[in-house]
């Protein structure tokens, strides 16, 4: 069943055609929610209300871009508004909360380190997730999902600067927390060696 | 002078391609002569790299079911138009024998059935009962009570094994064979009713014997179900 025929069997209420519809799309939803909220409860629940949405909503998909850019942009909504509703440890994107405190110490003229070796599937993944969630959220749909940053803006209501202010931030956490795995990392791989 | 901490803010922007050309050749410069930021640079392409490597996740398999489920308590879910029972009591995976199963299961019920209603619905026997005396009628009915005892008796031996076949067979077809071993007992119940309201009548003694035996036979291909497998 190709994506056309799913989409046109789901509005006919055709219980396979959900289901195939569910399989194509199920791990790119389950995992931009994975990435975004961290908790496998709450993100099951905003997998669960995506598709639900979703399947409520097929019959008004006109086909003016593709299929899963329309259900990702679902996603993404759905997302977005449980984080401001329930207001967790969201970082503002209109102020900059952050001072300094969270970003890594810069320290010039030390000896060159990079995270070259360090950035493995498993670690990066626990970094992510390691992020303040303001950062997180705008790194998750940047740098994972591909949206511009005027897509980001016009999604989360702050501006173009404060999207690319944010990353830049959320890269820079994201190297520092890298950079302290690396003494482990090299522990065990040298333990590994011998 | 150049500002490291500022220009890395270039940098993380140059990586993505969105620095206008005068400021990206000032980035480049800068690179090849600032060690810190050229390594700041290698570590946003190690985790853009990186990036790019990321799986998705898979979610597990309640997920669907959660949305299935209330997918069909919206009703947005075509319900499937249920099987008529003697195409369930087939195996799906036995697929030749189908016609064969659904005409003779078909047949049964329809025999019974039919019998029943003109059974029930005659007034006086078809079969003239012969004048018989009392010890006679007395004498068949204990024959069938003799015969009942013996396919009960039949039916409490295989009970044993075949409910422990059931437990291990697959769920679906439990389920059919559940579901033709409850039609059978209706059938059953239906024929044993019908030789209360006319002991005398020799056809209702006929299909409650017919019941019996399908019943055993249907409990024997339960416990000899690994062959149709």
């Amino acid at each position: 069943m190709t994506e056309a025929q799913a989409i046109a069997g789901c509005v006919a209420g055709d219980p396979q055609a959900f289901e195939v519809l569910y399989n194509m799309h199920k791990r790119r939803v389950y995992s931009l929610c994975m990435r975004m909220v961290r908790d496998p409860a709450e993100a099951e629940d905003l997998s669960q209300e995506a598709f639900m949405q979703l399947f409520r909503k097929i019959g008004t998909f006109r086909g003016d871009s593709a299929f899963s850019t329309w259900m990702h942009r679902l996603t993404v909504n759905i997302i977005l508004m449980r984080i401001r509703k329930k207001g967790l440890d969201q970082v503002s994107l209109d102020q900059d909360r952050d001072d300094g405190q969270d970003l890594p110490p810069r320290e010039y003229g030390s000896e060159d380190i990079d995270l070259l070796g360090v950035v493995d599937r498993i670690t990066l993944e626990k970094a992510i997730a390691a992020l303040p969630r303001g950062y997180r959220t705008v790194f998750v749909l940047h740098d994972i999902e591909g949206y511009e940053h005027n897509e980001i803006a016009r999604m989360m209501g702050c501006s173009v600067g404060n999207s690319k202010s944010q990353l830049f931030k959320a890269r820079l956490k994201l190297r520092s927390l890298l950079l302290e795995k690396k003494p482990k990392l090299e522990k065990k791989q040298l333990k590994a060696s011998r | 002078m150049i500002n490291c901490p500022d220009l890395q803010e270039d940098v993380s922007l140059w990586v993505d391609g969105e620095l206008d050309l005068t400021r990206a050749e000032t980035v480049k410069r800068h690179l090849e002569c600032c060690p810190e930021c050229a390594a700041f640079n290698r570590d946003m392409n190690a985790i853009r790299q990186g990036v790019e490597r990321l799986e998705p996740i898979e979610p597990p398999d309640r997920l669907w079911k959660s949305i299935r489920f209330q997918l069909e308590a919206e009703g947005r879910i075509r319900s499937k138009p249920k099987e008529p029972f003697w195409a369930a009591i087939v195996p799906r995976n036995f697929p030749d024998l189908k016609p064969a199963w659904s005409g003779a299961i078909l047949a049964l019920f329809l025999g019974i059935g039919s019998l029943l209603v003109y059974d029930l619905t005659t007034p006086s026997p078809v079969v003239p009962v012969p004048a018989a005396s009392t010890s006679h009628q007395e004498a068949v009915l204990e024959e069938l009570r003799k015969a009942e005892a013996n396919y009960r008796a039949a039916i409490e031996a295989l009970s044993a094994s075949s409910r422990e076949k059931l437990e291990s067979l697959d769920p679906v077809l439990a389920q059919v064979f559940h579901d033709n071993l409850a039609t059978m007992d209706y059938y059953l119940n239906e024929c044993k009713q019908a030789v209360e309201n006319s002991p005398q009548n020799p056809l209702a003694h006929r299909y409650l014997l017919a019941a019996y035996q399908k019943k055993v036979e249907l409990m024997q291909t339960i416990v000899t179900s690994d062959s149709l497998l």
